[in-house]
């Protein structure tokens, strides 16, 4: 662990896909370091190797170089099972156009967390009524995804990150769906949450007018790391 | 949660393949029942009879229709296996003829108050010559019931018998069987002989068969022993007709395993991305797999629920001439069958579940 708390340290991570003639190298020798209470972006055009990073660090993808220390704990070499596990207990992801089970009303959106962990009870059932009214879509709780707006189904997605009390919040593009004006307030209520609840906060993104809710900005560009500046 | 949330909001999804699950359980009850239907046309009176050994003369090969034992022969296992635990039976095919309807029945000569003696469902036992008993099967064939006259006739000769009782024994050979009293029946299977003609085709023998059989055979001569279940099978066309029933049920089993886990499969394909998600949360492919046998079960049982009523309404609905015979391994072999087959079939979803790779969730990376 840092001196200063809680932190998602990458160091020199490569990942390659493919082998021989056809290999990409995606990510080139990346090195960061997010502190909690922090909301940092990653911004850079397409195919820069943003996406894979923030996989690399929410244990989605394994690094070919390198390695990603959470919390004090190296998670590069643990298999799929552990990082499973790493994914359910410590890590939320706000996916790109909200990834919400669409046969799941938006409550039942934030129980497929404990759900899934064999821990469905009263006080999870709790704690995600609580999360809807914060982020105000309480009444909206019981529709399905296809019946709620882009902005509620955004704030489902937020909810369901928190539900776990993660300690890295990831967010992938997740103004892609969303006009300008509720894409504003969906960035703002997330670097909201990072601070008010001292997570760490990475968000991917293309869209430059997001960038005035983060702390820091990182800059990639074909794999490789450009700058960090802070905001 | 997952697994019953996904069928309660796509009902008609899971609807179709519950319903196709239920033919299938239909299906398979259907030719389970069709098979005992058939097996028992063919050995129903046999399998009736209250027996442990069944003993035959052993030139006829161990057939009910060519067995003939003597009055020693009979005397001497008699003597052997003590009179109250057995019983003659006589075999032959004749008619019974009532005004101008004649119908083929598989006669039986019994010795009342033995161990043959069938048992009457309505009506009275035969105890004199000149009475006979009919099985269901024949007086729901015919308009035939207890007080009727019947002629029957063998080599010319014509015996008026009075129908005294219904039996459900069951048929043989296809035939709906008839018991008359053991000497009317030498007296019709053998007309003219006397004293000369065999006491009875076979005898059966009840209680402790423990080297009984052995002693039987050994001691006299001419003698086979055969258990009832062998009995059974060792009339002609019963094995090969057992054998058939059970390829027709295992094909039905493996293609009901196939159709079934392709539904499953297509749908898992289906629900890539949706599994990706659930990965991507921390959900390991053990709990995804978890839910889809949930999902199984649950689509069974609706199958079933659907089907085995629906096997019962066919049984009341058809003609009684057709032989089925709905049983409880009937709809073990329907139902418990598909259910298997569904798990079996859900295991072709397990290598698609895992291949699934979380990392999916985020687009392309």
């Amino acid at each position: 662990m840092s001196p200063h708390g809680q932190e998602v340290l990458a160091q020199s991570l490569t990942k390659v896909f493919g082998s021989g003639e056809t290999a990409v190298e995606a990510v080139r020798d990346v090195s960061l370091s997010v502190l909690a209470g922090e909301f940092v972006a990653i911004v850079g055009p397409s195919g820069s190797g943003k996406t894979t990073l923030l996989a690399m660090l929410g244990g989605l993808l394994t690094a070919t170089r390198g390695r990603v220390v959470v919390d004090g704990t190296d998670i590069s070499g643990w298999n799929e099972a552990q990082r499973a596990l790493f994914r359910r207990e410590r890590v939320g992801f706000v996916f790109q156009g909200f990834n919400l089970v669409p046969y799941l009303t938006g409550e039942e959106n934030l129980l497929v967390i404990p759900a899934i962990s064999g821990k469905l009870d009263g006080e999870k059932r709790a704690r995600a009524r609580q999360l809807l009214r914060e982020l105000g879509i309480e009444n909206r709780a019981h529709r399905l995804p296809g019946e709620l707006s882009g902005g509620e189904r955004q704030r489902i997605a937020i909810g369901r990150a928190l539900m776990n009390d993660p300690l890295l919040v990831l967010v992938d593009e997740p103004t892609s769906n969303l006009d300008s004006e509720r894409g504003n307030e969906v960035v703002r209520s997330l670097a909201e949450e990072v601070k008010t609840r001292n997570k760490i906060g990475i968000m991917v993104t293309h869209d430059r007018r997001m960038l005035t809710h983060v702390d820091r900005v990182l800059e990639m560009a074909d794999g490789r790391l450009q700058s960090t500046e802070p905001h | 949660m997952l697994a019953l949330r996904e069928i309660r909001r796509k009902k008609v999804q899971f609807g179709l393949i519950s319903l196709i699950l239920g033919l299938m359980v239909y299906l398979l009850v259907m030719i389970s029942a069709l098979g005992t239907g058939l097996l028992s046309a063919m050995s129903g009176a046999v399998n009736s009879f209250d027996a442990d050994l069944v003993v035959f003369s052993a030139d006829s090969n161990d057939s009910l229709l060519r067995s003939e034992l003597t009055a020693e022969q009979r005397d001497a296992i008699v003597e052997l296996a003590g009179a109250d635990s057995t019983g003659g039976v006589g075999y032959m095919a004749a008619t019974v003829q009532e005004d101008s309807a004649i119908e083929d029945v598989a006669l039986f000569g019994f010795q009342p108050g033995s161990i043959a003696e069938p048992a009457v469902r309505s009506g009275r036992v035969v105890q004199d010559e000149g009475e006979i008993l009919i099985d269901r099967s024949l007086s729901r064939s015919t308009d035939l019931e207890v007080g009727d006259q019947v002629t029957m006739r063998n080599a010319l000769i014509d015996y008026e018998l009075t129908i005294v009782g219904e039996v459900d024994e069951g048929q043989f050979l296809g035939l709906p069987s008839a018991y008359v009293v053991l000497d009317q029946w030498r007296e019709m299977r053998y007309p003219g002989q006397g004293g000369g003609a065999p006491a009875t085709s076979v005898l059966l023998v009840r209680g402790d068969t423990g080297n009984l059989g052995t002693r039987i055979e050994a001691d006299i001569s001419n003698a086979s022993v055969l258990s009832k279940s062998e009995a059974v099978n060792a009339i002609g066309g019963v094995t090969e007709q057992e054998r058939v029933v059970m390829a027709i049920e295992f094909f039905g089993f493996v293609i009901g395993a196939l159709v079934i886990g392709s539904f499953f499969f297509v749908l898992t394909m289906q629900r890539a991305y949706e599994i990706a998600i659930f990965k991507a949360l921390g959900a390991s492919s053990w709990y995804i797999f978890g839910q889809l046998i949930r999902q199984v079960i649950a689509v069974a049982l609706v199958g079933l629920a659907l089907g085995v009523p629906l096997a019962l309404v066919t049984e009341t609905a058809l003609p009684s001439d057709i032989p089925l015979e709905i049983t409880g391994s009937a709809f073990l072999t329907g139902g418990v069958s598909i259910t298997i087959a569904a798990l079996l079939g859900s295991l072709l979803s397990a290598r698609q579940v895992v291949r699934v790779n979380p990392v999916s969730a985020l687009g392309q990376v």
